[in-house]
């Protein structure tokens, strides 16, 4: 059992590392948008779809996919913020209309790739040799530790963007004050573009990165990521970027530590009452901050 | 000269009177009422299915008809559709009865619209054969005049696949499911059938539909020391668990999954090799038939049929045309078409028929006790090969599965 729980732990900060990267794209559209992605899960399915035919078309490896995919998704996400979400802006209430548009953007999403992949369940040609790792008794994947050293490095170069450059410093101070930063001269539509394009091209790479870790993806599973990108940045602190990382370690630790114990069901009722445990102690999440808009 | 008395003459008229009835009913047909769904979530299935009874009665009119009686009757099948809707059913299925005065039903596709027209059919007091309703419930309502002809109740599914484990010498079972209907029911049944073949369920676990990472459960599996490993989930995540397997370094001797069969799960390549699973309608699977055709005449029965349809014959087609060819024989069996007769005829028939699904045998209920969905294994250079049971086997079972580095 020790050494069953000794894995789950791991498996934990692993598997939470992913939720967090799915969380960290989210909550990066939510801080500066106000724009609740519902649709997050079905671009997440979409770049997972991307390198599968970046695969079969082009012979790409996912890992080469990487860096084609976050350009297209970005160009798309920097496309369709004038198309979408430009216009919620003039709504009476931004928050509620995009979160109506965007639920019914992933049912569009959702039917497209049921039209254009079919139903079937799909999973990446992607082996690493040796396929395992293993520290003492505990056995690592090693796709695992790829995935966890991308989301690592992505995290680290999303949190230096919002952190240490000037656009990044503008993206954040949005996240603080919409208005505000429109008085000292900040082109607030090309911003506000240019961070649902990063939004989308980080929810394609995220969509590789789980394909490889949670193997087989077909088009109805886009609403079970947003789901846990949704948990993720509630637990982390909505608007947060950084913060949607410890919600993801946090929900990952807690759902994989249960299962050592318990039913997978069970597992994950118990992320549920931790969710709802932090709501009650910290309404703003773990990183939040109260009325931060 | 006029040798035709008036007495003479009124009984020829009474006589023909008599007689042109007679002449009629020779060649009155035996009208048979499905209901094909041409709409909603069950259409394609519906339609595979009814493509089935469709060449069962294209065969039997081919050849002159049913023989009951004595006398060869053709059959007409009076198709509605049902648009997926079981409310629809029930008046389709009480309209079929009452204004098309069919003489006995096929039933719709699914357990759900099935159960909708048995509630007619019991209360009509009018014989149904099923072909595809696998829900337990349905058996346990006290039905008196269904008959599952071909499909095999969700309870006994796991049978074919625990047996040539426990054969293979299996002993310790891990079965885990997604929290859905169908997986939840195969894996009880499983836990079911495993505790009477004599095997240890060292571990019985769901997980919420949605469950991305399977290793810690892979994990609990082999640290429970199973030696056979049976997930009744669906296809999605069985790829999952096979890849997550390789990755994990975690093998079982037997590893059974229900979904292993599809070309979806074979298309991820060396992965899916040595896995069981299991299907009714493969070329390596051929029965020795003693009713209707064969797999190589069903075919070409098909392709004769319905030469522009673009779907290839699958197991519902399967399942629907060996019903047809059932209820044929209860019907030749039965000593009328009335709903009690046509009961008795099939439980006689039990156990001494074997059709291209398999072979037949029912209880009281109705319920399908054999058409076991043989087993089959995904072996290196042969693709699919049924191994189980042995009468249709074609090659032997490859166990125990070697373990990850000990493959080519």
């Amino acid at each position: 059992m020790n050494e069953l729980l000794l894995q789950g732990l791991v498996n934990g900060i692993v598997v939470g590392l992913i939720y967090a990267l799915i969380g960290v794209s989210l909550n990066v559209i939510f801080g500066v948008l106000r724009v609740v992605n519902f649709a997050h899960g079905e671009f997440i399915v979409l770049g997972a779809y991307g390198a599968y035919f970046a695969q079969a078309w082009l012979g790409l490896s996912p890992l080469l996919a990487l860096p084609l995919i976050f350009i297209v998704f970005g160009l798309m996400g920097y496309g369709l913020y004038f198309v979408l979400v430009k216009r919620l802006a003039r709504s009476n209430d931004p928050e509620h209309a995009s979160l109506l548009v965007m639920f019914g953007l992933s049912l569009v999403l959702g039917a497209l790739m049921l039209l254009a992949f079919e139903a079937d369940a799909r999973s990446l040609n992607f082996t690493l040799d040796p396929p395992f790792l293993m520290f003492g008794n505990i056995i690592l994947p090693t796709t695992k530790l790829l995935g966890l050293a991308v989301a690592v490095v992505v995290t680290g170069a999303l949190a230096f963007f919002l952190y240490r450059t000037l656009p990044g410093k503008a993206l954040r101070a949005i996240i603080m004050n919409r208005d505000a930063i429109q008085i000292v001269g900040v082109d607030l539509n090309h911003l506000s573009a240019l961070t649902f394009g990063l939004g989308l091209g980080l929810a394609g790479i995220t969509g590789i990165l789980v394909s490889m870790i949670f193997p087989s993806f077909s088009p109805f599973i886009g609403q079970d990521y947003t789901l846990i990108g949704f948990i993720v940045i509630v637990l982390g602190g909505l608007g947060h970027p950084i913060g949607a990382v410890a919600g993801g370690i946090l929900f990952g630790l807690a759902e994989q530590t249960a299962m050592v114990f318990f039913s997978g069901t069970v597992a994950m009722l118990l992320g549920f009452v931790l969710l709802i445990a932090v709501i009650l102690i910290r309404p703003a999440g773990l990183f939040g901050v109260q009325n931060s808009r | 000269m006029w040798t035709i008395t008036k007495r003479t003459f009124m009984a020829g008229t009474l006589l023909a009177g008599l007689a042109l009835p007679v002449a009629g009913q020779a060649q009155e047909k035996i009208k048979i009422g499905m209901t094909v769904s041409s709409s909603g979530n069950f259409a394609l299935a519906s339609q595979s299915g009814v493509r089935g009874v469709e060449i069962w009665v294209d065969e039997v009119n081919a050849n002159g008809g049913l023989e009951v009686n004595g006398e060869k009757r053709l059959i007409e099948l009076v198709k509605r559709d049902d648009r997926s809707d079981k409310q629809m059913v029930a008046r389709v299925y009480e309209d079929l009865i009452a204004n098309e005065d069919v003489d006995l039903l096929m039933a719709p596709f699914g357990s759900t619209l099935t159960a909708a027209a048995a509630t007619v059919t019991e209360r009509l007091d009018k014989f149904m054969v099923i072909w595809s309703a696998a829900s337990d419930a349905l058996y346990n309502q006290g039905f008196k005049n269904i008959v599952s002809a071909t499909q095999m109740p969700v309870s006994r599914m796991p049978s074919a696949g625990l047996e040539a484990a426990a054969a293979l010498g299996g002993k310790k079972v891990a079965i885990v499911n997604v929290d859905e209907p169908f997986p939840a029911g195969l894996a009880d049944g499983a836990e079911a059938i495993a505790e009477k073949l004599g095997m240890e369920v060292v571990l019985k676990e769901d997980y919420p539909k949605g469950t991305k990472d399977f290793s810690l459960l892979l994990q609990k599996a082999r640290a429970a020391g199973a030696d056979v490993f049976f997930p009744t989930s669906y296809e999605g995540d069985l790829i999952s668990m096979v890849r997550q397997m390789r990755q994990m370094n975690v093998n079982f001797p037997f590893s059974f999954m229900v979904y292993a069969s599809t070309p979806q799960f074979i298309e991820i390549g060396d992965d899916a090799q040595y896995i069981y699973s299991h299907t009714n309608f493969h070329p390596t699977i051929n029965w020795e038939v003693d009713a209707g055709l064969d797999r190589e005449g069903f075919l070409a029965a098909y392709e004769k049929l319905f030469p522009d349809v673009s779907y290839e014959p699958d197991f519902q087609t399967v399942l629907a045309y060996g019903a047809g060819v059932i209820a044929g024989e209860i019907i030749e069996n039965a000593e009328s078409l009335n709903a009690a007769d046509l009961k008795k005829a099939a439980m006689e028939l039990s156990d001494n028929l074997t059709v291209l699904a398999g072979p037949y045998a029912i209880d009281e209920t109705g319920k399908q006790l054999k058409m076991p969905f043989p087993v089959v294994q995904l072996q290196p250079g042969k693709g699919l090969v049924t191994v189980w049971p042995k009468e249709v086997a074609v090659a032997e079972p490859i166990y125990p599965i070697p373990g990850w580095d000990q493959r080519d």
